[in-house]
């Protein structure tokens, strides 16, 4: 199968090279989605075949690199167009093309009618292309490759209706949020190279063998690259970008900003675990940043009134969980729940998706009510989504968050344990508010102006099937107390094996027992349980809602963390750049020079123009005078 | 002794030989034999390209050592047999427009041609001198081919008049070089290292590159070249541009590099930064394009001469594939020239060859402006295109030859000339035409597109992929 591997990642450019070049030409809806949807559905097939072909090897040798091509040579540097193989590339290949195919099904639905429907396919075929990428590669330039190509087709997308002014600005601050994470990310690069003599991840893993267990030059490195993740999976203290993203369509907020892009900070992570496994004070910050970023905001999804801001708000919160779960080092624990959330997240996307389009684009819960008679798929599926991120047993939330959970709770015992648990009550309530306000209660809406319907097929079955993986997905990873295997844990750990035996070297595994799991276990659904309970009884049958007042005015403007930085760094940036960097220095100084240069060559210019006389008798006499100095040089100097 | 089979050895400077007679021949049995004879010179142009190719690798001395064979004579003989060969196929419709489609025109090209391949395989100075004598007498015939143009004749006899100077001094330091050695063979006259710091050597060798330097066009010696290219029909100018200098530099490099006299290093060096100033300072200050071109000529003969004062292993390879992207590049701007040049109304001058005409060129005619762009930002040195590398390379040997000062100098001077390039650019894209009565949209024939197009091929080809050069000839990297 990895002879044909590189299809994996071919077939989306192609789809984006018909689409892109072609598309607005053909003039047919259905062949444009066809084309794009079967240019990710194929790499999904051939991923499949691939992962029973790595099944069938023993786990240590389930890692294969295939080299295509020598990308950049250059004296001693050289990069090669070269994919790594092995059991996490594949899942996160299986994940991308797996939800993104049922996404671009879904948008054949969703943008019918759109202007400009050919290159929104396009884009999405070559953000996949670039994800695919960015999971695949092995070479650092590479992955900054895809990491940036994800990064510019999240800009495509977020301002692709443009014409709106907001869609701009949100495409414009998730570029430049995200270019200071880059910036991380690439001087992580440049020590990389310099220390380690390679931008080839595994030989770079491989160099790691020489240093310390909490070598500075290590955590210098962890933290840069963890900077870049930050950035690209909105963590404190970048996440700013990700809830003004929601200004593009919806299947984008779904595909890019839930199930994907967003992840590739967390498969970053995972992917060089034993650079972290060797920084144990990169891997607590990591796991402090995330509880923070986690609880912030979760707060701030209670009180926001629009379906997908608390969606958005939602997303960066379960991203701080994946963040927790490698934090405490439990890398495959990290993995699965980024599966089971692109799984339901994708799932609670293509709903509001749904329901925005069912209320002709009304975005604020408080303008809805009622929608579940109307919207039956819609909220079936909703709710099952909304059930499985709450960490309702036996759905897929319920095991990775619980195994999260737990983790922490070993590791860092009952003080932490309570802020993980709060934070996961508090993934309930706001999840069951939004759910009450959306579908509960009277109608809040104008029932004679609005007649709310149900989407067509190819956007419902999408979320049939995406309510189908939220149910049973979790089964992958069964915690060890039911005493069945556990796939996901097997599947991906010969990948951690190096970060995990590391691990234990630093600290011995906990000794723990079934009880203790079993209590955990108990706790987080009674949390869950009344959580659900709080919020159904507060917001089901409200007639109208008040704006917030004291705290929660504070919550509703998020903290006012915008403003914040907005005041404290974006003002005086912009201040300096105009007043010092602009009007003095660019303009007086560098221009100055510069044009003055320009000037003076000009001058001399019209004034040597007059030494070509066009009187041959003069060429004749300039020519002799040179070869009489040659020749006096050459004899005498 | 000579053997006849050594004319196997020679297949496409026998085809160039062979068509450039044969064409007068047509003339006289053909009627309307324009068509047949322009086929027939493409033809031959393009099997004497294709036969060259059979001699890569065949180190050969030949007609009693008065030829050699050597993959870099090969390689200067294939870029200007592809440079003619775009003159060629772009010739064909300014003929025409300005009335001199005449069979000799394709004669006189082909001796010229013939000239520069026995130049370029001469292995003694008087072949070296026949060659360069047969191709300069047919340039200066070829500068005054539109005859009822005053400018023509004056560049024509501007050219002669200098070109016969130079001469002299080429004659004299031929026979200095024959005192002083006993022999016109260069494989003898290299074969003796101790007469090279003799004086009456140096003097001849002096005198010898000089006439060569003037052909090139490298300061002091480079007075004629805007007044002839100016003056020369446009397509002859890019040819000349071209073909005429690549012809000398192909003749002199290999001697230079052979006799490494290191006293002469100095001399190109502050010959290639004279050449350099001298000609991207002045063209700033031009009006019209074909001066524009010639003075940019002048600055690419500068940066060919910062190669050659490296005089290393490099300086080869360098100078070969700047020249290879300076054919594709000027050549191509000069061929858009000509095409947008005015039909001939019978007035005494060109038309439409002022700078001010390019204002506005992007709308009226997209392609001729985008390839323009194109040729100017090669020549500019932007990259991915062919002249970004060929200064790469060129500046790169200077280095090598701890020549690190002119190399920064060159790159300086190179920054200037961004400046007209970038001028043309702007005028074409960024303003409005001022004269309204400017012809709307020029006709451009199939072969002048399929010219062009050869020229943009070969700069963006090269320029992606510049290794591709020197394996086709075999350099060693």
């Amino acid at each position: 199968m990895t002879d044909l591997f590189y299809l994996v990642p071919l077939l989306p450019l192609i789809g984006f090279l018909i689409n892109g070049l072609i598309g607005s030409k053909l003039k047919n809806e259905k062949l444009i989605g066809t084309i794009s949807t079967a240019a990710v559905f194929i790499p999904f097939v051939l991923t499949v075949l691939t992962m029973s072909e790595l099944l069938s090897l023993p786990p240590e040798s389930r890692k294969i690199i295939v080299n295509y091509f020598n990308w950049i040579s250059a004296g001693n540097f050289s990069v090669n167009y070269s994919y790594l193989i092995d059991p996490l590339s594949v899942t996160m290949v299986l994940v991308v093309t797996g939800v993104g195919s049922l996404i671009h099904l879904y948008s054949i639905g969703y943008m019918h009618g759109d202007r400009a429907f050919a290159k929104f396919f396009a884009y999405l075929n070559l953000f996949i292309f670039a994800m695919l990428n960015l999971v695949l590669a092995d070479s650092l330039i590479l992955i900054f490759l895809g990491w940036e190509g994800v990064g510019l087709c999240s800009y495509f997308l977020i301002g692709f209706w443009y014409e709106k002014t907001f869609t701009g600005e949100a495409a414009k601050k998730a570029f430049v949020v995200n270019r200071i994470g880059d910036f991380g990310f690439m001087i992580a690069m440049f020590f990389v190279f310099t220390n380690f003599n390679t931008l080839e991840v595994s030989k770079f893993l491989e160099g790691l063998s020489g240093y310390q267990v909490g070598d500075s030059l290590l955590l210098t490195i962890a933290l840069l690259f963890f900077l870049g993740a930050t950035g690209k999976s909105a963590q404190i203290p970048l996440f700013v970008w990700l809830p003004d993203a929601m200004a593009g369509p919806t299947p984008v907020s779904a595909l890019i900003h839930a199930a994907t892009m967003v992840t590739a900070g967390v498969y970053f992570v995972a992917r060089t675990s034993l650079l972290y496994a060797m920084s144990p004070v990169a891997l607590n910050v990591i796991f402090i940043v995330a509880l923070l970023t986690s609880l912030i905001t979760a707060t701030i999804a209670l009180k926001q009134n629009d379906i997908k801001k608390v969606l958005a708000y939602s997303t960066v919160s379960q991203l701080g969980f994946m963040f927790m779960a490698l934090g405490i080092g439990a890398f495959w624990v990290g993995i699965f729940h980024l599966i089971t959330h692109a799984f339901f997240k994708a799932l609670l996307f293509l709903g509001s998706g749904s329901v925005i389009h069912g209320m002709h684009e009304e975005q604020d819960i408080t303008k809805m009510g009622g929608l579940k008679n109307k919207m039956k798929i819609t909220y079936i599926t909703f709710l099952i989504g909304s059930l499985a991120i709450a960490g309702i047993p036996p759905l897929s939330g319920f095991f990775s968050k619980d195994a999260i959970i737990f983790d922490s709770f070993l590791n860092f015992g009952i003080p932490i344990l309570l802020p993980v648990l709060f934070a996961a009550g508090l993934t309930a309530y706001y999840m069951f508010r939004m759910v009450s306000l959306t579908f509960f209660g009277t109608p809040r809406y104008d029932v004679n102006q609005l007649h709310p319907h149900e989407s067509p097929s190819t956007m419902t079955l999408p979320l049939i099937i995406l309510a189908v993986l939220s149910v049973i997905g979790g089964f992958i990873g069964l915690p060890e107390l039911y005493g069945t295997p556990n796939f996901l844990m097997d599947w991906l750990n010969p990948v951690f094996a190096d970060a995990n035996k590391t691990l234990a070297a630093i600290h011995p595994p906990h000794a723990h027992e079934v009880s203790q799991e079993l209590i955990i276990l108990v706790v987080s659904v009674v949390v869950a349980v009344i959580a659900i309970y709080l919020a159904f009884k507060k917001y089901s049958s409200v007639k109208e809602i008040k704006s917030p007042e004291g705290f929660g005015k504070v919550l509703e403007n998020k903290y006012y963390i915008d403003e914040i930085y907005d005041a404290a760094i974006i003002e005086p940036v912009r201040k300096t750049s105009e007043n010092f960097l602009w009007k003095i220095f660019d303009i007086k100084i560098i221009d100055g020079f510069v044009n003055g240069i320009a000037r003076y060559i000009s001058n001399i210019s019209f004034d040597w123009r007059k030494i070509q006389t066009g009187v041959i008798q003069d060429y004749t006499a300039v020519s002799v005078a040179g070869v009489i100095l040659i020749i006096l040089y050459l004899l005498f100097i | 002794m000579i053997q006849l089979k050594e004319l196997f050895d020679l297949i496409p400077l026998l085809i160039i030989t062979f068509s450039a007679t044969f064409i007068l021949l047509i003339e006289v049995f053909v009627k309307k034999s324009e068509t047949v004879i322009f086929g027939f010179t493409l033809i031959s142009v393009i099997s004497a390209i294709g036969t060259s190719f059979l001699y890569i690798n065949k180190q050969l001395l030949i007609f009693n050592q008065y030829l050699k064979i050597t993959n870099p004579a090969i390689a200067f003989i294939v870029i200007i047999l592809t440079g003619i060969l775009i003159t060629v196929a772009a010739s064909k419709q300014y003929l025409e427009k300005e009335n001199i489609n005449f069979g000799e025109y394709y004669s006189l090209l082909l001796f010229a041609v013939m000239g520069m391949m026995i130049m370029i395989l001469a292995n003694d100075i008087i072949i070296i001198f026949i060659g360069l004598e047969l191709m300069s007498i047919c340039f200066y015939v070829l500068v005054g081919f539109l005859r009822m143009r005053k400018k023509s004749n004056e560049g024509a006899l501007k050219y002669l008049l200098l070109g016969m100077f130079m001469t002299g001094f080429i004659l004299y330091g031929m026979a200095l070089i024959y005192g002083i050695t006993g022999s016109t063979n260069l494989t003898v006259i290299y074969s003796n290292p101790k007469l090279f710091t003799n004086f009456i050597f140096i003097t001849g060798v002096a005198l010898f590159f000089i006439g060569f330097l003037f052909k090139i066009g490298v300061f002091p010696f480079q007075m004629w070249i805007p007044d002839v290219y100016d003056g020369a029909p446009t397509i002859v100018s890019g040819m000349l541009s071209t073909a005429g200098k690549i012809a000398a530099i192909g003749t002199i490099l290999p001697i230079i590099l052979t006799l490494n006299m290191l006293n002469f290093r100095m001399v190109f060096s502050i010959a290639a930064i004279a050449t350099m100033l001298y000609g991207n300072v002045i063209a700033i200050a031009q009006t019209n394009i074909k001066r524009l071109l010639a003075y940019s000529s002048i600055a690419s003969a500068g940066y060919i001469f910062v190669g050659v004062a490296a005089m290393n292993e490099f300086a080869m390879k360098g100078i070969a594939y700047y020249l290879a992207a300076y054919t594709f590049m000027q050549l191509g701007a000069f061929i858009i020239v000509s095409i947008l040049e005015k039909k001939d109304d019978g007035s005494r001058d060109y038309k439409n060859i002022d700078l001010s005409f390019y204002k506005g060129l992007g709308k009226r005619n997209p392609v001729m402006a985008i390839y323009m762009t194109l040729f100017l930002f090669s020549l500019a040195g932007i990259p991915p295109f062919a002249g970004f590398w060929g200064k790469y390379y060129l500046f790169y040997a200077a280095i090598q030859s701890n020549l690190i000062w002119l190399s920064v100098v060159g790159i300086i001077l190179s920054l200037i000339g961004v400046y007209y390039y970038l001028k043309v650019t702007v005028y074409m894209w960024f303003t409005e035409s001022e004269d309204i009565a400017i012809e709307d949209a020029v006709s451009v024939s199939g072969f002048g597109i399929t010219a062009t197009s050869l020229a943009v091929i070969g700069t963006i080809v090269f320029g992606i992929s510049p290794n591709l050069f020197f394996k086709m000839f075999n350099f060693i990297i």
